[in-house]
């Protein structure tokens, strides 16, 4: 720590230089634009932004993408909170209470809580990981393949709380979104329910499954439902605009979010550090156990607070969680995590334990970047949050041509590949018909993202153990995860049976 | 404002029947491709067929459960409003054609004419056919999305799409 505090001036001077600042600006500008696109996922952000920085130096080229990466975060959520798009994977439950609160009429006030709590979880997790990285790192190494099932497992558990009144239908998402996950490749050398379509070998990209399940599905309805619909705000033009006073954040509502703020950023760092978990899984976990805490939780999902800080903070801790692998032991968690580790090899710097001892300086740098980084979102997302925020207010049948083009072309970016376009069709026209009758797709996705977890850990952890499934389920931390998510399934059967017998009858999914 | 034309509303009970059904053959399909799937190969490996079948019983055993409740909800009298279901079956078609059609026509006719026109298509409607304003605001609007679109992703990011007009202008 002595070395650190020598090099904490130096540090502190580079990352001020206003060259660097300029960079860390730009990345930050860039990550939100990319991050509010559909189909452009932090990690095709940095992919893109990745050749720019064969021209800059190494300190600059790490910064620049670090603050790519920490705002496209933030950037997937303004179309997750304005027209319930997610922007990313990681906003998948960010659009459950955003949009609700958009359609109060407090769009602005959701997206300041979310670039706040990205903020503070992007900076909080920045400073466990500079005093824990090593430490941090080694917990993380210990999560092998039946370890990584039992996570994914719990994620499943979770999705419960994602289910609405009607357990049968949520249920039954689950299992589409499980099984959507099996197409493609088994991972083993097996192909699954290709039917020799060259476009399924590979499976169904996460891109098309959140555009196709979340975003389509809302372009359908914007487009068919709300295409005769006027506002409110056209017949009552005087009435227009958002209420200054409800949308402003008081010192009462920081205080009442500090909590989720703490419990979010240690979960989201937490998860940051398992090589594969990634913000979705950061998030989902982030959102279920505010939801288990929070003395409203049956009222998440009607626009509440601290549903929607509590996802944001998590999947922006991931950040800084994500760096402790790949730093300090050399193991990319994530492809965002291979891509800032491709820059750092091609600069000719070897992540791994020793750098923290002999790159003190850098990493210093990086840590004192991400906190810049942060701040920086925090002035850009706060001066521009008024502005965005008027998307929100466009009449709905005039809003819904624009976002359907936008999810079209997002897809085709993501791999200038057709047939993607037409699978997010046939999704968004599934998603949409069976959202009539109550079946949630938020369970769908996120069962999709937890299935290749559990399937081709569980595998591994299978072949590895010579098909001893005991000696796999019992290991410490696998047989803990697996109780916590016994647990977790109980408490929530209770928690929602309680809720039916006491609440009115309500629309479910 | 006129009341949309193509409106259905079913009885929410016969659709949902019939959806736990169409998904219940869908996963039988599905089963009987798994009994084709080759053996495990790999020590160990329970085999490409073990986790596709298991999640299918899963879903299977809850669409099981779902027809029997919406066939006991099928013998008592249907519970006014929630017992229905709304679908402007017009709008939906128009949505889902335009996307097949902005995917099969981009490719021939490039991103400019394509983007214009789905979403000139799309907002005209929504404006007001007949009054002229509404189609220069449709036209305006569709270019200048076309436009941004064009400059953010295809010239700044360089993602490779079809184009046809801009590039002639644009000296490329």
């Amino acid at each position: 720590m002595d070395a650190y505090f020598m090099h904490l001036g130096d540090a502190v001077a580079g990352v001020l230089a206003p060259s660097m600042l300029l960079f860390i600006l730009a990345g930050v500008i860039a990550g939100i634009i990319l991050g509010a696109l559909p189909g452009f996922g932090s990690a095709q952000s940095l992919a893109v932004l990745f050749p720019l920085t064969f021209v800059m130096g190494t300190e600059e080229a790490i910064l620049f993408l670090l603050a790519v990466y920490s705002a496209a975060e933030y950037g997937g959520s303004i179309p997750a909170i304005l027209i319930r798009t997610p922007g990313t994977p990681a906003q998948s439950v960010t659009i459950l209470d955003g949009y609700e609160m958009t359609r109060k009429g407090l769009a602005t006030r959701a997206l300041r809580i979310s670039l706040i709590s990205g903020v503070i979880g992007g900076i909080a997790s920045t400073i466990i990981f500079f005093f824990s990285g090593t430490s941090l790192a080694l917990v993380g190494l210990k999560f092998g393949p039946g370890e990584m099932f039992a996570l994914g497992v719990f994620g499943l558990s979770i999705i419960g709380g994602f289910f609405g009144r009607n357990v049968t239908k949520g249920f039954v998402a689950t299992g589409i979104g499980l099984i959507l996950a099996t197409v493609g490749s088994s991972g083993f050398g097996g192909v699954r329910f290709a039917f020799e379509q060259p476009y399924l070998v590979d499976g169904f990209p996460i891109v098309v499954i959140v555009i196709g399940l979340l975003a389509g599905p809302e372009a359908f309805r914007l487009l068919a439902d709300h295409r005769h619909t006027v506002e409110h705000s056209e017949l009552h033009p005087e009435a227009q605009g958002e209420d200054a006073s409800r949308n402003r954040l008081t010192r009462a509502d920081y205080r009442h979010l500090l909590p989720t703020w703490v419990r979010s950023t240690l979960i989201g760092t937490v998860v940051g550090i398992i090589p594969g978990a990634g913000g979705a899984v950061a998030a989902v976990v982030g959102y279920s156990e505010e939801k288990r805490w929070s003395k409203r939780g049956n009222e998440f999902g009607t626009g509440l607070d601290e549903a929607l800080a509590a996802p944001e903070t998590a999947n922006n801790a991931v950040v800084a969680g994500t760096l402790v692998p790949t730093l300090a032991l050399g193991i990319p968690g994530s492809g965002a995590a291979a891509i800032l580790m491709g820059v750092l090899i091609s600069k000719g710097v070897a992540p791994g334990p020793i750098m923290f001892q002999t790159e003190t300086l850098f990493i210093l740098t990086i840590f004192l970047g991400l906190i810049a980084a942060n701040l920086i979102m925090l002035v850009v997302g706060l001066a521009g949050s008024r502005t965005v925020a008027v998307v929100g207010r466009i009449p709905r049948r005039i809003i819904g041509p624009f976002v359907l083009l936008m999810l079209l072309v997002g897809t085709y970016a993501y791999a200038t590949y057709m047939a993607h376009v037409v699978l997010v069709t046939a999704f968004a026209a599934f998603a949409y018909l069976l959202a009539k009758i109550d079946i949630p797709a938020v369970p769908m996705v996120l069962a999709f993202v937890m299935g290749p977890i559990i399937e081709q850990n569980l595998s591994r952890a299978l072949v590895i153990h010579g098909s001893d499934a005991m000696t796999v389920m019992t290991r410490p931390i696998t047989l803990t995860i697996l109780g916590l998510s016994l647990l977790t399934i109980i408490y929530g059967i209770v928690r929602r049976k309680h809720q039916v017998e006491s609440e009115p009858t309500e629309s479910g999914g | 404002m006129k009341a949309a034309s193509g409106n259905v509303t079913l009885d929410r009970r016969w659709v949902e029947f019939c959806a736990y059904l169409v998904i219940g053959a869908v996963l039988a399909f599905l089963f009987a491709v798994t009994l084709n799937m080759p053996p495990p190969f790999l020590p160990g490996y329970p085999g490409d067929s073990f986790f596709p079948q298991l999640v299918i019983g899963f879903t299977a055993l809850w669409v099981v459960i779902g027809l029997i409740s919406t066939a006991c909800q099928l013998i008592r009298p249907p519970a006014g409003e929630a017992a229905r279901v709304k679908l402007n079956v017009v709008e939906f078609l128009i949505a889902g054609l335009a996307c097949l059609a902005y995917a099969l026509l981009m490719p021939v006719v490039g991103f400019e004419i394509a983007s214009v026109g789905l979403l000139g298509g799309l907002l005209l409607p929504r404006l007001g056919w007949r009054s002229p304003r509404s189609w220069i605001k449709a036209l305006v609007y569709s270019v200048v999305t076309m436009l941004i679109l064009y400059g953010s992703l295809i010239l700044f990011l360089g993602v490779d799409f079809p184009v046809s007009l801009l590039p002639q202008y644009l000296g490329q």
